[in-house]
């Protein structure tokens, strides 16, 4: 019997050996691999026939697959380097069969730059507010800045006026009015936010047809901006007193937290401020404390506090806000 | 450097391009998908695909291969050889080695050529062990916005092992470097598909390829290499991005000039800015080749679309490392980044090896939570939130990822 067992043995192994690829082997001094095959398949569009002639002998489809949706001009400049640098032998004619082809294919045909892949749309018909953020190095700051100066001056100055203080040609006629950029400091992802899915409720649009990197430079200008980091005078009494009197009277919309999360929040439109991602400067909330802002639900409430108690819950109301990380310590 | 007959590379290749002239000529594929009537592209979907001497890895293409580790192979301290991620840039691989007949050349501006096989290297030579991550310069790229064209990576090009042959600087002081020798150039058993395409051959400077560490591997992991990672030989380059590893390295060239190919002075270039940011449609005037590897921390537990039970332990999971300046501190915020807890960090497996890092967290309710991880290492080194750069490479950002807790 134990001898049964011990021949029987490696036979109950093989399977484990046979686990990691197949078509390995070593025979004396020679090692091989025999590699299995994973062609795509090739849709059917004009321009095949010369993308299969001219590429396919080189590598398999799936170099083309796998990349996003590119425009026309990505695809011309791929196509351009397989000529210049991997010997590709095209003349125009070729040449703009098989761009066409991956245009076709896996590419954008209209002027949105939505750099997402068949696959990502498949999945994801909604894609969420891309995450944008502000360079630490100045060159790169720069030309942001730069970028975001020329987009804000076509796209956004005619509401939120030259210098972005809410007085563009058409506030007068919004209601609410366009928002006063420089006298807030927005948080990064408030701005992603807000440019991505607009605001309900007011004029301010989503801007998803600008590329996310248009998007990046429009949110490093509009920081830009509001001058400087804000600084808080708080007395330790008056934040007490703050604090108390937001949960009396601000936290039913704005939340207890005052991040805009509450039950009445979702059924405003605009909804409450999100006052950890956006910090009005100090005047501007005791301007909001007393008129309210006409065209949203926040109501004028000029009397109904003292002058040190709107004080102190401006004061509070701007405590709120989170610095983002890239500024911390 | 010499072009020259090379025995090894199978005729398998020459074979494979026929077959596919002809197939084209039918207009008809190898295909595991069924035939669909309409024009809109088969979604190539994340495939797990079986290829020689590796188990299941995510299919990114198919010739030449270039397959990623999901990412649970990064729960371990090393990755295991058939879970290793493999790219080649073209189709001519190697695979067929003969050790009887492979040899490693050292030549060039050197006193006394060598022409070694690998039971020499063992040998002859003074065995040295190191365990360093290998990381593709493109990882992550598929993470860049907008978006670059390149292997589409997510985190899976990438790799740490205990590497194990012989140092670099043992070989060239046996050749002699000679007086004046300025690059030391590598290239190995891969071909290009056409004759004027550019072959695949790195450079290091001399000082770096003598420092001691870089190193020509033949284990990995105790094991010989893989075939697809390079089998018999590969460089080795602690603390610099996976370009340098010439696999299957077969020839070594010391140079008495800085060394000019294409995929030194073309490919892997990253801008000269400081932390090879720029701009897109506001690109850096200057470049340089790709050389050390930023400092970098990623999840690997949870992993995207896990789900989190509420009010219980959870262990987040993850990895950090850089260039080989050490790992200080791992912070990871459960709270989109308003506050920060320390992680514990594992055991140090070396400066050049990845350090794994701990949290134990347990979510007070159910929603969705924003977790945030960032690396701090011996240099006074940061991570940033931001970077991008025409070819998708260095990807260091401080990760983020959004977990559902039910």
């Amino acid at each position: 019997m134990k001898t049964l067992f011990r021949f029987l043995l490696p036979l109950l192994i093989l399977p484990l050996l046979i686990e990691t690829g197949r078509a390995a082997g070593t025979v004396g001094s020679v090692h091989s691999i025999t590699l299995p095959h994973f062609e795509a398949e090739l849709p059917v569009a004009p321009g095949r026939k010369a993308f299969v002639a001219a590429c396919v002998s080189c590598h398999s489809a799936r170099y083309v697959f796998m990349q996003p949706k590119f425009p026309q001009k990505q695809w011309e400049e791929t196509v351009g380097k397989m000529i210049k640098v991997y010997s590709a032998h095209l003349d125009t004619n070729q040449l703009r069969e098989i761009v066409g082809y991956l245009v076709a294919v896996n590419g954008v045909t209209t002027n949105q730059s939505a750099e997402i892949s068949i696959l990502e749309m498949a999945q994801s018909p909604d894609a969420p507010a891309p995450i944008l953020a502000i360079p630490n190095n100045s060159e790169t700051l720069t030309a942001g800045l730069k970028r975001g100066a020329e987009l804000f001056a076509q796209n956004c100055a005619g509401c939120h006026g030259a210098s972005g203080k809410g007085d563009g040609i058409a506030s007068p006629v919004l209601l609410p009015r366009p928002a006063n950029l420089a006298g807030t400091q927005f948080s990064v992802e408030l701005l992603s936010d807000v440019l991505w899915n607009g605001v309900p409720g007011t004029a301010m649009p989503s801007w998803r047809d600008l590329s996310v990197n248009d998007l990046n430079a429009l949110a490093i200008y509009v920081q830009s901006l509001h001058p400087a980091p804000n600084r808080i005078n708080i007395s330790v009494d008056n934040s007490a007193r703050g604090k108390i009197l937001f949960a009396q009277v601000c936290a039913a919309c704005h939340g207890p937290l005052g991040d805009g999360k509450s039950a009445t929040a979702a059924t405003l439109a605009p909804p409450p401020t999100d006052l950890t991602r956006e910090q009005p400067d100090l005047n501007y909330v005791l301007q909001v404390l007393r008129d309210g802002v006409p065209g949203t639900a926040m109501p004028a409430m000029q009397n109904l506090f003292s002058e040190p108690d709107r004080a102190a819950l401006a004061n509070y109301v701007r405590t709120l806000f989170r610095q983002p990380t890239s500024t911390d310590k | 450097m010499t072009s020259k007959k090379n025995h090894f590379i199978s005729e398998l290749n020459r074979r494979e391009f026929m077959r596919l002239l002809s197939a084209a000529g039918a207009g008809t594929f190898l295909s595991p998908w069924p035939a669909r009537a309409d024009a809109k592209p088969v979604a190539p979907s994340p495939q797990l695909v079986r290829y020689p001497g590796k188990t299941d890895l995510i299919l990114m293409t198919d010739r030449p291969p270039q397959l990623e580790t999901p990412l649970h192979y990064f729960r371990e301290d090393l990755t295991p050889n058939e879970a290793f991620f493999v790219r080649w840039h073209m189709e001519g691989i190697p695979t067929s080695v003969d050790l009887n007949t492979f040899r490693l050349q050292v030549a060039g501006h050197v006193s006394t050529p060598l022409s070694l096989s690998v039971s020499e290297l063992r040998q002859k030579f003074e065995p040295v062990t190191i365990i360093a991550v290998n990381q593709c310069s493109g990882n992550s790229r598929s993470f860049f916005e907008p978006r670059v064209p390149g292997g589409q990576w997510k985190n899976g090009a990438m790799g740490n092992a205990r590497w194990t042959g012989v140092r670099l600087r043992d070989l060239l002081d046996r050749a002699g470097v000679k007086g004046g020798a300025v690059d030391v150039g590598f290239s190995g058993l891969d071909r290009p598909p056409l004759a004027n395409m550019p072959s695949f051959a790195k450079a290091l400077a001399v000082d770096h390829a003598r420092d001691g560490q870089v190193m020509v591997a033949y284990e990995m992991n105790g094991e010989e290499l893989p075939m697809l990672n390079g089998f018999p030989l590969r460089l080795v380059v602690p603390g610099w991005y996976a370009t340098y590893w010439v696999k299957a390295l077969n020839e070594i060239t010391v140079l008495s000039e800085k060394f000019h190919g294409y995929w030194m002075d073309k490919a892997y270039r990253i801008p000269t800015t400081v932390d090879a940011n720029e701009v897109s449609g506001h690109l850096a005037p200057e470049t340089t080749p790709i050389n050390r590897m930023s400092l970098r921390s990623i999840f690997v537990r949870p992993e995207p679309d896990e789900r989190v039970p509420q009010q219980q332990p959870f262990e987040i999971q993850g990895l950090a490392f850089d260039s080989g300046n050490g790992i200080e501190r791992v912070e990871v915020s459960t709270d989109g980044g308003v506050t920060w807890q320390e992680a514990k960090l594992d055991r140090d497996l070396g400066k050049y090896s990845w350090r794994r890092w701990r949290l134990m967290w347990r979510p007070a309710a159910s929603g969705t939570f924003q977790l945030k991880v960032r690396a701090f290492n011996h240099a006074g080194q940061k991570q940033t939130d931001q970077l991008w750069n025409r070819s998708g490479f260095m990807r260091n950002v401080i990760e983020q990822t959004d977990v559902e807790v039910v």
